[in-house]
């Protein structure tokens, strides 16, 4: 679904990717793990193009969205995407947050959009909240809404950039949970955490990054129980 | 609300009835105070003049009662402080950093008859009443016309000389007479008159052709600056000036007819009643003896 | 005191009663309301337009400088340099002496410039407290609406321009109050605005501190005025704050 070639990012001298080549399946639940700075959440904002990879390319869906002449918005409405510090609408109220985009991008009429965003909400037990705006709801609320914010796109990837880190612990739970119905469901995910509990339970793979590279891949048993590569070992060390 | 409006207005009126009718007789100390001040007088700028004029309200009732009602005949020991706007020749014009005309050499000649001191001031022309009115400066000079209105509320001296309001168009004009203009105007034709603000040709224009005709500029050289680029189709202004601006700018004429004629006088403050007097006697004096008419003689070449 | 009360009852018949005096002052109040109204909103168009082509070139990742937004940025700064670095009075005379050379004085026409004169000055104003108020909105909230398939110029005008307008709301009506007071300096091309009434009336009758006084009152009103309207607009924006 997701082909990322030889691809590189560098923020002036700073190389945060290094030639990472890697292909994410339909259906796959794929969690980044790493120490900060490993280049991971720029990893994941590569592949909606929220950074503009330095060289390499990403072919999605059989597009390949690097190309110069690539319309990305109409690349973003397949790929939702979900905040570490939620990045809610501050000025539109829950319902409007959710159903902006598929009504200004007329995917959907606002009476479509409303009742989709209903259902949505009722799925995250947040109905009530439809007309309370973000600065209104706690941490893990404006996460949830977010999450559903994505999904409204019906998008054919979600990728997870720290969704728990902003998080107070009580509420990590109620989004992790949210995140793994939508994973039972079938959704192709890709996610950076540092919620190893929810990697191993969760991820078909595990992607172990450092230094701007990919250094160890595999099933959460073969990373987390039997890691072969040292940076791996050290790190899983300090975060188990 | 209402109340706080009200207390704004009865504040501000407060304001205007100390700074209006005390301060003629107290300026005369703060300007004693600072004598300095007024030896380069002639550079002296409106805004200054207005700062001194915010002291005046605090200060006023110490002065009132330490000096007596008539405290002297002028604001500054032996001077004679004269307001004038100097952008109107040749009545008053700067030749260099000095200001000269028949309004600035007739105040020289009344000030030596009196036995004062000169000092010129040079303001915008709608500054030089209230000026006068506050006590900021002891006369106004600057072609100023006496009507009805503004004798009630300043005192104007015998008239010195006769000032003809004039038309200026530009040659290819359709208009050849005043005549013309009224026709115009009555016709429904939409004429407009340049004038200068705050002038008797703006009062006599608006009152005979009215306000919708008339358009107001801060100087006379405006006016004929927009009359020039068409955007009024005459301007009415004092005959002197209009025959420099029509000398100095090509395609102008003056048409032959007079707008009208009215007599210039010195303006005074009403509380000043003995101040009046002396000018008037100066300036009678000195009417009698010629030197007013040698005086305008020199600057008003005939055709 | 008596004699106070003389001239200050001279003073208010020779400004409002004789003549119909009062009708340079309706009249003016008129003209200077359509000037700031007009002035307003074509300011605050060129304001916000200014200041999204200056964030939009800012915002711009450093190895993908787009050469047309270049271009127009270089324009707006120039804009912006020109008119906020000449007194306003300079520029009317400009506009009006110079640019329209030719154009009647008609107060139609005196309107129209004076508009565009004060629009295109206000508009610089307005585009830095715009674009102070866009660079002020967290970068996360144009990156969500990206992420949700929004154009650039979709999350600006859904998401970052009305968050930035309501916290630069107390800045503009700022601008605002000061704009209104400075069309008064319209005199100078002969418009008949409030100013203008009261040097009418004091050239008429050599009367000076109550048609000043009065129209000080009259501006204090107004601005009085729009303070409480943008204070009210200042709390129904606000409303998604509250918690």
């Amino acid at each position: 679904m997701i082909y990322v070639n030889d691809l590189c990012k560098q923020f002036g001298d700073n190389k945060v990717l290094q030639n990472i080549t890697e292909h994410i399946k339909p259906g796959e639940k794929v969690v980044v793990i790493g120490p900060s700075g490993s280049g991971k959440s720029t990893f994941l904002r590569c592949l909606n193009l929220l950074e503009q990879p330095t060289s390499g390319s990403i072919t999605f869906d059989g597009q390949e969205i690097t190309a110069p002449r690539t319309d990305i918005n109409k690349v973003r409405q397949h790929m939702g995407m979900v905040f570490q510090h939620f990045n809610l609408f501050a000025n539109l109220t829950v319902k409007q947050n959710i159903t902006l985009a598929p009504i200004r991008l007329k995917l959907m009429t606002k009476e479509e959009a409303d009742a989709e965003a209903m259902r949505l909400l009722n799925r995250v037990n947040l109905a009530d909240k439809a007309d309370a705006y973000p600065a209104q709801l706690s941490g893990g609320q404006k996460q949830r809404i977010a999450i559903v914010r994505a999904l409204a796109m019906k998008p054919k990837v979600m990728l997870f950039d720290e969704p728990t880190s902003a998080l107070d612990p009580e509420m990590v739970g109620e989004v992790l949970e949210v995140m793994k119905e939508l994973a039972e469901d079938g959704m192709t995910m890709v996610v950076v955490t540092h919620e190893m509990g929810f990697a191993r339970e969760v991820a078909t793979r595990v992607l172990f990054m450092d230094g701007g590279g990919i250094i160890e891949q595999g099933t959460p048993e073969e990373v987390f129980t039997n890691p072969k590569e040292a940076r791996t070992k050290d790190f899983l060390s300090k975060v188990l | 609300m209402k109340k706080l409006f009200a207390l704004l207005l009865a504040m501000a009126m407060c304001f205007a009835l100390l700074t209006g009718c005390g301060s003629s007789k107290e300026t005369a100390d703060d300007v004693n105070a600072e004598p300095a001040a007024t030896e380069d007088a002639q550079e002296e700028t409106p805004a200054e003049g207005e700062d001194a004029q915010e002291e005046t309200p605090a200060e006023g009732e110490d002065a009132q009662e330490e000096t007596p009602a008539e405290g002297g005949l002028t604001v500054a020991d032996g001077v004679l402080t004269m307001g004038t706007n100097a952008a109107f020749p040749p009545y008053e014009f700067y030749d260099g950093d000095t200001i000269v005309g028949i309004d600035a050499e007739i105040a020289a000649a009344i000030a030596e008859k009196l036995g004062l001191e000169l000092q010129i001031v040079d303001m915008d022309f709608g500054s030089i009443i209230t000026a006068v009115q506050t006590g900021k400066i002891d006369i106004g000079m600057a072609g100023m016309t006496v009507t009805e209105e503004r004798l009630q509320n300043v005192n104007f001296s015998t008239s010195y000389a006769t000032g003809i309001q004039v038309v200026i168009v530009t040659e290819d004009s359709e208009i050849a007479s005043v005549d013309d203009i009224a026709a115009k105007v009555d016709a429904g034709e939409d004429l407009l008159i340049g004038c200068q603000e705050a002038t008797t040709g703006a009062i006599y224009a608006t009152g005979d052709f009215g306000d919708d005709h008339v358009i107001t500029y801060p100087n006379g050289a405006t006016a004929v600056q927009a009359l020039q680029k068409g955007k009024v189709d005459c301007v009415i202004i004092d005959n002197q000036p209009a025959l420099n601006f029509v000398a100095a700018n090509d395609g102008l004429v003056i048409l032959d007819t007079e707008y009208v004629t009215e007599d210039y006088a010195i303006a005074i403050s009403k509380d000043n009643e003995e101040l009046l007097n002396q000018i008037n006697a100066a300036l009678d004096e000195l009417i009698a003896d010629g030197t007013v008419q040698e005086i305008l003689d020199k600057y008003i070449v005939a055709e | 005191m008596e004699k106070l009360i003389e001239v200050l009852k001279l003073g208010i018949y020779q400004t409002f009663i004789l003549k119909d005096n009062y009708q340079y002052f309706v009249r003016g109040v008129g003209i200077t309301l359509q000037v700031t109204l007009f002035s307003l909103i074509f300011g605050l168009i060129l304001g916000v337009l200014v200041a999204i082509i200056r964030s939009a070139h800012d915002q711009q990742p450093e190895n993908r400088r787009n050469p047309v937004l270049g271009f127009f940025n270089v324009l707006a700064k120039i804009y912006l340099t020109v008119i906020r670095g000449t007194p306003t009075m300079v520029q009317l005379l400009i506009m009006w002496f110079v640019i329209w050379a030719g154009t009647r004085s008609s107060e139609a026409n005196l309107i129209r410039c004076a508009v565009l004169t004060f629009g295109i000055n206000s508009g610089a104003y307005v585009a830095e407290i715009v674009r102070s108020g866009i660079m002020s909105i967290d970068k996360g909230q144009m990156e969500a609406g990206r992420s949700v398939g929004l154009s650039y110029a979709q999350a600006m005008r859904f998401v970052v321009i009305p968050q930035a307008f309501k916290n630069v709301l107390p800045a503009l009506g700022n601008e605002m109050i000061t704009l209104l007071k400075e069309t008064s300096i319209v005199t100078v091309i002969g418009l008949k605005d409030l100013t203008k009434g009261a040097m009418i009336i004091q050239g008429n009758t050599y009367q000076a501190l109550v048609p000043f006084f009065a129209i000080a009152i009259i501006y204090l009103v107004m601005v009085l005025l729009l303070t409480w309207v943008m204070g009210k607009v200042e709390r129904r924006l606000r409303e998604s704050d509250l918690r």
